[in-house]
């Protein structure tokens, strides 16, 4: 019997430091998976975060550069308009996108940057210990937020393929979430075609995932996973915002999540 | 890294640009991240700074220090200004303010007194050789750190002098630029 499950090759045959039920390392799988099927690797330049993901490159097994903290786009514009030949994607939490980096990935999106960017929102600051992002749930308790997340002080989380989606010129948007396979295999198509996109030279493609990080939430990697799906399902629809081919969608009006 | 002057970045004059200008794709394929098959190359480059092992930061730091040695040895640039005679005060001073500077070395001179100058041209690594030999000469009564900043110099000076000589500071700032009469004040104060 051949073998049916396999390591990516662009994935590096190394243990990860990731926690327990973190959904990181599934993110991870689907970029080197598509990356393979593509058979990109060669030419592929990715753009780690500040954030958990930080040693991302340690995983992968092709070119990286580090950025400063939510400036991956900047240093993926500079790489993409150098060589336009090479696939380049940022690799971003929502601490790192969403709050310092927001202003470098709206401009980016809006200027049309011809790269991909990966984006995992998992409602807090994973790497620093569980505090607030932008994308905290109402009533979600952070470290910085001990008595649950007030909308009245601060707002409703962002939704960003929305907000990137309202743009003109961003080619591809959309949000899919990593929890069981049917999400996944969703989250999978949506990588490929983002990445396929900017390999026919198509602007600017954002995939955002909706992700766990059991440690800060305090519950079990289960639990973590059944969170996202009654919390943050029904205030982040999945589905396709924006695509070249029929331009702004409205997933949120008529389909359902997953079906 | 470039500090630009205020006033020269308010000067306006006409410019030329070529028809286009080209970015040009990097060939360091030592480290360059150029891909892969760029280089034919199996083995990826990685373009980093994070080392969360202690022994491999301090490894990389030995290795930034060692950097930063040999500039301090080639890259530290600074202009002598009438350093040659007999001067009782020595200014310090960069930039638009040194110009100023010039001018009141020059009217100094055509009284009779000596004044000289140390224009550093790098911050860092700083002049400090330098303006210890011009403080520590023979004759040399004071330094001041003339400035169109309130002290952003003086503390580098202080530093470099290391006590041979007292020294002063003088300044305003709001991109107003002392008059040689003003800064001549100040020194005729050290004489
Ligand atoms: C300029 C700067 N500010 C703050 C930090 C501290 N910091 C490190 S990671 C992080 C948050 C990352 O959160 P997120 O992007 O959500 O990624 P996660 O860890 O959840 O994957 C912060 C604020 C930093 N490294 N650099
Ligand atoms: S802290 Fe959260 S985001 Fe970071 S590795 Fe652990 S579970 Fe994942």
């Amino acid at each position: 019997m051949g073998k049916a499950f396999h390591r990516p090759e662009a994935l590096a045959d190394v243990v990860t430091h990731y926690c327990p039920g973190c959904t990181h390392g599934v993110a991870h799988r689907l970029v080197a998976e598509v990356i393979d099927e593509l058979g990109i690797r060669g030419r592929t330049v990715g753009i780690a975060p500040v954030g958990c993901a930080v040693l991302c490159y340690n995983y992968f097994s092709f070119d990286f550069q580090e950025a400063a903290h939510g400036r991956a786009p900047a240093m993926a514009t500079g790489i993409k308009r150098v060589r336009p030949d090479l696939m380049v994607f940022t690799y971003q939490g929502d601490g790192d996108l969403a709050s310092i980096g927001m202003s470098e990935i709206i401009h980016a999106a809006n200027r049309g940057e011809k790269f991909t960017t990966i984006f995992i929102n998992n409602a807090v600051y994973g790497m620093t210990g569980g505090q607030m992002a932008p994308t905290t749930m109402p009533g979600q308790r952070t470290t910085t937020s001990p008595f649950g997340r007030k909308v009245a002080e601060t707002g409703m989380p962002v939704k960003v393929a929305e907000l990137l989606s309202a743009l003109e010129t961003p080619a591809y948007i959309a949000r899919e979430a990593l929890i069981a396979p049917k999400f996944i295999n969703r989250a999978k198509k949506a990588i490929r075609k983002a990445f396929s996109y900017q390999a026919a030279d198509t602007c600017f493609s954002l995939v955002e995932l909706l992700s766990t990080c059991p440690t800060n939430w305090g519950v079990t990697p289960v639990d973590a996973l059944k969170w996202v799906e009654e919390k943050m399902l029904p205030y982040y629809p999945l589905g396709e915002y924006k695509t070249p081919e029929a331009g702004r969608l409205n997933p949120a009006a008529g389909r359902k999540h997953a079906e | 890294m470039i500090l630009g002057d205020g006033l020269i970045g308010q000067m306006m004059e006409p410019v030329e640009f070529p028809d286009h200008l080209q970015s040009q794709p990097s060939n360091k394929d030592d480290w360059a991240t150029n891909g892969m098959q760029t280089r034919g190359s199996a083995r990826r480059n990685l373009v980093k700074t994070l080392y969360l092992v202690p022994e491999e930061l301090n490894a990389h730091n030995q290795k930034l220090k060692a950097k930063y040695d040999r500039m301090v040895r080639e890259e530290v640039r600074c202009e002598p200004y009438n350093l040659a005679g007999d001067y009782r005060v020595l200014i310090v001073s960069y930039g638009t303010m040194s110009r100023v500077c010039r001018t009141v070395i020059d009217n100094f001179k055509r009284d009779g007194v000596e004044v000289g100058m140390v224009r550093p041209q790098t911050l860092f690594p700083f002049p400090k050789q330098a303006v210890y030999d011009a403080a520590s000469k023979a004759g040399c009564r004071a330094v001041i750190s003339v400035e169109m900043s309130m002290g952003q110099l003086v503390e580098d000076v202080e530093l470099s002098v290391k006590g041979v000589a007292p020294v002063h500071w003088y300044g305003k700032c709001g991109g107003e630029v002392p008059t040689p009469e003003e800064v001549m004040e100040a020194v005729r104060k050290l004489l």
